[in-house]
């Protein structure tokens, strides 16, 4: 497993998309709390204090913010996933996939290997964006008992689904179309086309359980939108156990197909 | 040992849909040869190759690799170029060797080895986009060096090269060769294959339609011989003598031609001398491996007819 994590590491740490992708996701994961939080210090200070309101920042509240975080991180996933996409379809468009597998790596190395860097890169982003939930938590929120810090921070857990979901889709669309430039077009443009049959079923037919059985429905729904509950006075949206079982279902599924094409399919 | 079967193909085929690109290949390739796969663009050697090199699924068939079963931790110890070098272009010559050396699983001291084996270690820095096409050719065989292979395959390794790049290129093939590694040469050119190998084969349209060794003249056709004198005097001799038979006559006063059996080239130069005449050339021509190839080819017409 070393061996072969070195092996990716040594395609993926001199490569320039790399740097570039993985750098533009951590300046915005960075920049999001830190410009919201700005903000609602300006119009706090400027405004509100002289009215007695010390802040409005109810984003940064435990245990909010673990959801808040997330749904919105969520939105940058495809950064990633392209990253993913480049990293896979590359092999093949420049063919050193057959000539890897010609020098004794096997097919199935191969699969171990990128899975190992999906999973390392999902790891690693989901405890970067752990650690931004706790840096801005314990400063701007007025709460900070554990028990309510760690309420609910099943989103973290959640959020490492959803990244995992979205790598391994990327990864089937580059295994199927094995161009990078095309392959990043069409991982965008799929997201856009899944919506047509999706506000059929759920806003056209109403059948809202089949909407949340398609690919990127369900890693939305994952982690629900929580703003609507701020402004609508909703109760909680919390983890459904059926979408973390829809989202787990698909991981299996993409995978199992994902292998069969990485050792069926003519390199 | 010099019996010994590196590689074994048994039937092995591969059709894509209508298109047969090889059927029932039945190959075996002896260690310690240097071994030529002659074909034209598209008869089967590429897609011959890999198969066996796990990259090119078989419709059916077997091959062994070693005379034991074929799998990724066999491909280690073989070396293999299939159709063009293949790098990672942006990356430099010694981060693409890197990646080769954790596959096969060999120290990265070995890179600098083989990087001077192919005089590329002035340039190992330079990103790989940047190096000439021979250059890529010779990093190409020193990654398949880098695990130190019993078989070193290479596929149309001077395609695209210009004179020198392929004298280099074949320089290194030799160097090799003389170490006592098996070679697997395929190409399209019969040149090649005479000059580097010492055993080939013949593949049409993805069948083996020929195998044996390189130095094998054909025992069907006569001595053929080229000889000349001064002013002329050759053809003069030639009507003389009832054993040559004059083939053509060329506009230097060459003669080719074949001599009967039981005739050589001494007993000319004998006969000459002793009507005094002095012969300035007198050549014996093998046959030529193109000669071979023409005749595998028409003979393989003939039986599919």
């Amino acid at each position: 497993m070393m061996r072969l994590l070195k092996i990716e590491l040594l395609k993926l740490l001199p490569a320039k998309y790399f740097w570039i992708l993985m750098m533009i996701f951590l300046v915005i994961m960075i920049a999001i709390p830190v410009t919201t939080s700005l903000l609602s210090d300006w119009v706090v200070n400027s405004f509100l204090s002289n009215l007695g309101v010390e802040q409005i920042a109810v984003l940064f509240d435990f245990n909010d913010i673990w959801q808040n975080f997330t749904f919105v991180f969520q939105f940058f996933t495809v950064l990633l996933s392209s990253l993913v996409l480049i990293n896979i379809a590359q092999e093949f468009s420049l063919t050193t996939a057959r000539q890897q597998v010609i020098d004794g790596l096997s097919r199935k190395e191969f699969f171990k290997g990128k899975l190992i860097v999906m999973a390392s890169m999902a790891l690693a982003v989901t405890i970067v964006a752990t650690i931004l939930c706790l840096v801005f938590g314990y400063l701007y929120s007025p709460v900070t008992d554990l028990g309510i810090v760690l309420k609910h921070i099943q989103f973290i857990p959640a959020y490492f689904l959803h990244l995992m979901h979205d790598f391994l889709f990327a990864m089937f669309i580059a295994l199927l179309i094995r161009r990078t430039g095309i392959g990043v077009v069409i991982l965008i443009f799929y997201g856009w086309l899944e919506s047509i049959p999706e506000a059929i079923l759920r806003y056209g037919l109403e059948w809202e359980w089949f909407a949340n059985l398609l690919p990127n429905a369900s890693t939305k729904i994952l982690i629900g939108n929580p703003f609507p509950k701020f402004l609508l006075q909703q109760t909680d949206v919390t983890l459904q156990p059926t979408d973390i079982l829809i989202s787990v279902g698909y991981i299996g599924f993409w995978l199992v197909i994902n292998r069969w094409l990485i050792l069926k399919k003519d390199f | 040992m010099s019996s010994s079967i590196v590689l074994k193909t048994s039937n092995l085929t591969k059709h894509y849909g209508k298109i047969k690109a090889v059927t029932d290949m039945n190959l075996s390739i002896p260690e310690g040869s240097v071994f030529g796969i002659l074909g034209p663009n598209g008869s089967g050697k590429s897609t011959t190759l890999g198969m066996a090199l796990g990259v090119t699924t078989p419709t059916s068939g077997d091959f062994s690799w070693f005379g034991g079963e074929a799998n990724h931790q066999v491909r280690k110890q073989i070396g293999a170029i299939l159709e063009r070098p293949i790098f990672y272009p942006a990356f430099t010559a010694a981060q693409n060797l890197r990646i080769t050396a954790q596959i096969k699983e060999v120290s990265y001291d070995r890179i600098e080895e083989v990087l001077s084996l192919v005089g590329l270690n002035a340039r190992k820095d330079s990103k790989f986009k940047t190096y000439s096409l021979g250059m890529k050719q010779r990093l190409a065989i020193g990654a398949a060096m880098i695990a130190d292979p019993k078989v070193l395959i290479l596929d149309e390794p001077t395609n695209g090269l210009d004179p020198q790049g392929i004298a280099e290129i074949r320089g290194i093939i030799l160097d090799i060769a003389k170490s006592g590694k098996t070679i697997v040469l395929a190409s399209h050119l019969l040149d090649e294959v005479q000059k580097v190998c010492n055993e080939f084969c013949v593949l049409r349209n993805g069948r083996l339609i020929h195998q044996g060794p390189v130095s094998e003249t054909g025992n069907t056709a006569q001595a053929e011989i080229e000889f000349g004198a001064a002013n002329g005097k050759a053809i003069e001799l030639a009507k003389e003598l009832d054993f040559v038979e004059v083939l053509e006559e060329q506009y230097n006063g060459i003669i080719r031609a074949h001599l009967s059996e039981g005739f050589s080239a001494e007993k000319l130069n004998e006969i000459a001398h002793s009507k005094g005449l002095v012969l300035d050339h007198l050549v014996t021509r093998r046959q030529t491996l193109e000669e071979k190839f023409l005749e595998i080819l028409k003979n393989d017409d003939s039986l599919s007819k």
